[in-house]
This record gives C-alpha cells, structure tokens and sequence, in this order.
C-alpha cells in the first residue's frame, strides 16, 4: 500500500529546463562581463583620447614656446643689427634690402618668412612692400602674435628698435614673421598633433595673442583656446 | 708667518692691479653727431697733456674693435698718448660691427675722411692741439684724402701701416669696366645699386658714386696727394704683405715718402710685429712730446 497525495502531487524540472536555467544563468553572467569590459574599455579609451589630448596641447603649447623664445632671439637680432639700423635712417634702398638682403643674411636665429620696418610713426618703410606686413600697428611694448592668412597661420613679432642702449632714441620698429606649420614641418615636427587639423578658429586677418593660443606664463593649461578642436 | 709674506708679495701687486683699474676706468665711449644726422661713436683715452693726440683708423668695413687698432689704442694710452679711436660710421648710426661686403654701402672716401675731421674738430674742442692721424689699410685712405682736402685741420704727423695700394689686382679687381659701369650710371642720373668688386669683397654691393669714390684713388692720385702734403707721412709695411704690389715701397720711396719695410710682416702686423710696430710708432711720436 502506498500513501499517495493525488493533490499535493509535483513534477520535477525536466533536465531540459535546467539546461536552459544554466545556459540563462551563463548567458547573463556572460552579458554583465560584457557589458562591464564594454564599459571598462570605453573609460579606457577615453582616459587614453584625454591623455592624448592633454600631450596633445601640452606639445602645442612647448612647441609654441620655443618658437616664441626663438623670435624673440631673432627680433632682438634685427633690432641690434647695423644694417637694419642704417635702413631706418634712409631707406632708400629698403626694398632691395629686404627682398634681397636681409632674409638670407643669417643674422638672425630663425631666418623668417616676412619682415618689416617701420618708420617711428608706425608707418612701413615701403608702401609697396606690403605683402606680410602684420595687420596691427607696432607699439614701444614687444608683442608676438598670430594671425590666420591665406590658410596660413602666421606667428608675428613686433618690437621697437632703438638708436642707442639707454632706449631713449626711437629709430622706429621691426616686425618678423614665421609660417607656424612651415616652421614646425622644418623642425622635428609633432608627434601628438596631425598638423592638417590645426585651424584657428578666427576670422581672417584677426590677430591671436598667444595666451589665446594656450601659451602661458605659468605652463597651465588654460580653459578654452582659439584653436579648432583644442 | 705665512700672512705676512703674502702681504709683502701683494703689496706690489696691488699698485699693479690699481694702476691697470685706472687705465681702464679712463676709456670712455664718446659719441659725435655728424652734419648728415648719423651719431658716430669713438673710444677715447685721454693722456698726458704734454703727449700729442692720437686717432687710430681702422680698416676696410671694420671698427675700432679690429685686433691691431685695439690693441694700438691700449698700447699708446698706456704709454700716456691721448687716444682716439673712432669707428667710421659708413652711413649707419652708432655703428657696432664690421659691415658686411653684401650690405648697402652709400658711404664714400670723402664722407669717410670728413668724418675724420669731425673727430679732429672734436679733438680740438676738448684741448689737443697736436694731432698725429694713424691709418692702417684702407684708413691710410681715407687719411690720404684728409692730408689732401686744405680745410681740414693738418695734423702734425700722419702714420700709414699697411698702406692700401690701390692699384693692387686684388683691390682693383675688373676696376676699368666697373669703374666705367659707374660713371655711366652717374651720368644718367642712375642712383640704383650694383654688385662690384673692391678691396677683400668680391660682391661689394655699392651705389655707383660710393663704389667710384674709393677706385678713383688710384696709385698716382694717392702718390701726388701725399708729396703735396705739408705733413710729416711714414708709411710703415709688412714685407710678408700680399695686399700690395711688390713695386709698391719702391713706388712711395720714388715719391719722396718716408717708408720701413719690416721683416716677417703680414698685412696685419700679428705676433711680434704688432711690437715692432708698436716701438716704430712710439719713436716717431716721441718726437712731439713737449719738455716743459
């Protein structure tokens, strides 16, 4: 005789559904483990994209340094140089000199790609001779600047020159410029940077100070910049 | 113990070393504003007021800093001479360095020598009355045409070292035909540059006035202008000299000039002939030291 209890009666899980348990089980543990690499991989990426940036800027902002320092030599160079002194008190021969003379003297540092002198009003020394003369009047303070021009961006110095050491007489002013990719590409280049992307994002013709450009006193990297993607 | 012979060893040193800080604190840049607007600077030693003033010319495109003129200048102020070493300004304002052969040059032999005068002039306004010009090289030129232009204060002697022999095939290079090129220039009215040759440049990028300025000083003019000089001229060269036709001490002796050759002497009078020189200049200078 056999106790049997026809309404409490269970049938067990097939095998069947315990496979599909397991095989759910897994397919989920499978997911999270996905979804958690997923998610790992991708702050990944986007530590090493801001990593990358960050060098990025970083090398732009040593490279723009050095290019700096180096116009700043070279605008010390012409400022200093006889010849350059002698076309300020007559330019009569200013143009031979600046077309045939000066860029491939190697007087200064860094032989530029424009240069200019200024009378003491302010005023070129050759009204013909306008081609890369910076769009801005030269003042008695030293400045270097950019400029976007015909899908160039030229770094501009501009700096009095004076007639004697103690600076108390004004012969009139220098200005150097320097094609900023044509001057990296002759260098060692940039390894962070494709140097195609680098576009200011300014109208042309409109000078950029070069804390707009991300380079600082302090060697922090500053918040926004006037460059396209930086 | 050991203190006491280091002072004593001083005690002779120091004067020395006093002596040189009072030579050097004496030199003083001078500046001059010339007709033209251009500042020119000179240095200047003044000396004894019973030795007669010096001032040294530099050469072709140099300044007062060239090796010789540099150390003239400290060698006669040492010896008590007042001195004066301009730097010709060649139409560039406080002039700092040699100018390039490629530079513009506007500058010409005359302007060159009326800017002597204007530092004799100054020399004058501060109290030395005898004047002895020293030149070497191409500043034996521009002396030559000072000795020869009337308003100019003579000088009482004028020392050439290293004459210029201008009609040197070096210094003279294609002269006919650039000489003739220029004066076509000048003659209609083109003032534009041109690429000459002169002295040591080969591209020597001139106006066709200040290029024929200084080729027009040829051997015979530069001969007749020194006999018809009133002033005492000693012509000292370098036998080693190649700067010079080797008829050149012949040439100035036939014209009645005072000439030594040295020995073992090249144009620049370097090592042991910058003595040599040294000791001819100061014996010739003695002789217009006042005893009284």
């Amino acid at each position: 005789m056999t106790n049997q209890h026809p309404g409490k009666h269970r049938s067990l899980p097939t095998i069947s559904a315990y496979g599909a348990i397991f095989i759910a089980l897994v397919l989920l543990l499978l997911g999270g483990i996905t979804v958690i690499s997923l998610y790992q991989l991708d702050s990944s990426h986007k530590l090493i994209h801001r990593n990358f940036q960050t060098a990025a800027r970083q090398e732009l902002q040593q490279a723009l340094q050095a290019l700096q320092t180096e116009m700043l030599y070279s605008s010390q160079e012409l400022a200093s140089w006889d010849e350059a002194r002698q076309n300020l008190s007559d330019s009569t021969y200013y143009i031979y000199w600046r077309e045939s003379r000066a860029l491939s003297a190697g007087v200064m540092r860094r032989t530029p790609d424009a240069l200019a002198l200024f009378d003491k009003s302010g005023s070129p020394l050759s009204k013909t001779a306008t081609v890369d003369i910076p769009p801005k009047p030269p003042s008695l303070t030293p400045e270097i600047f950019a400029v976007k021009h015909d899908h160039r961006i030229m770094l501009y110095s501009l700096f009095p020159i004076w007639g004697d050491g103690a600076q108390r007489e004004l012969l009139g002013y220098g200005s150097l410029g320097v094609d900023l990719l044509k001057a990296w590409q002759s260098g060692q280049g940039l390894n962070h940077i494709h140097q195609a992307s680098l576009e200011l994002d300014v109208a042309e013709g409109v000078s950029v100070s070069l804390p707009q450009l991300g380079v600082t006193s302090s060697g922090n990297q500053p918040n926004s910049t006037a460059w396209k993607n930086c | 113990m050991c203190m006491v012979i280091l002072i004593q060893q001083l005690r002779f040193v120091i004067p020395l070393f006093g002596l040189l800080l009072a030579g050097t604190a004496r030199a003083e840049v001078v500046e001059l504003k010339l007709p033209s607007g251009i500042v020119a600077t000179a240095e200047y030693r003044p000396g004894k007021p019973s030795h007669p003033a010096v001032v040294l010319i530099h050469g072709f495109l140099q300044t007062r800093n060239f090796p010789l003129i540099a150390a003239l200048t400290t060698d006669l102020a040492d010896s008590g001479y007042t001195v004066l070493a301009p730097t010709l300004s060649l139409g560039v304002n406080r002039r700092a360095k040699s100018l390039a052969c490629e530079a513009v040059h506007t500058h010409t032999l005359e302007g060159d020598a009326a800017e002597i005068a204007a530092w004799s002039n100054w020399l004058i306004g501060k109290g030395h009355k005898d004047i002895v010009l020293v030149g070497h090289s191409v500043g034996t030129s521009q002396i030559t045409v000072y000795l020869a232009t009337p308003r100019y204060p003579q000088p009482k002697m004028a020392l050439l070292v290293s004459m210029s022999d201008n009609d040197n095939s070096n210094w003279a290079y294609n002269r006919d035909n650039y000489m003739a090129q220029a004066r076509k220039k000048i003659q209609s009215g083109d003032k534009s540059i041109d690429t000459y040759a002169l002295s040591f440049c080969k591209k020597y990028v001139a106006t066709p006035q200040s290029y024929l300025s200084y080729t027009q000083w040829d051997r015979s003019r530069v001969l007749k202008a020194l006999k018809a000089s009133s002033t005492p001229v000693y012509v000292l060269l370098g036998r080693n000299d190649d700067r010079m036709n080797s008829d050149w001490p012949d040439k100035l002796k036939a014209s009645g000039i005072n000439v030594t050759l040295m020995e073992d002497t090249n144009h620049y009078f370097e090592g042991q002939s910058e003595f040599k020189l040294l000791d001819d200049l100061e014996a010739r200078l003695k002789s217009l030291i006042k005893t009284r």
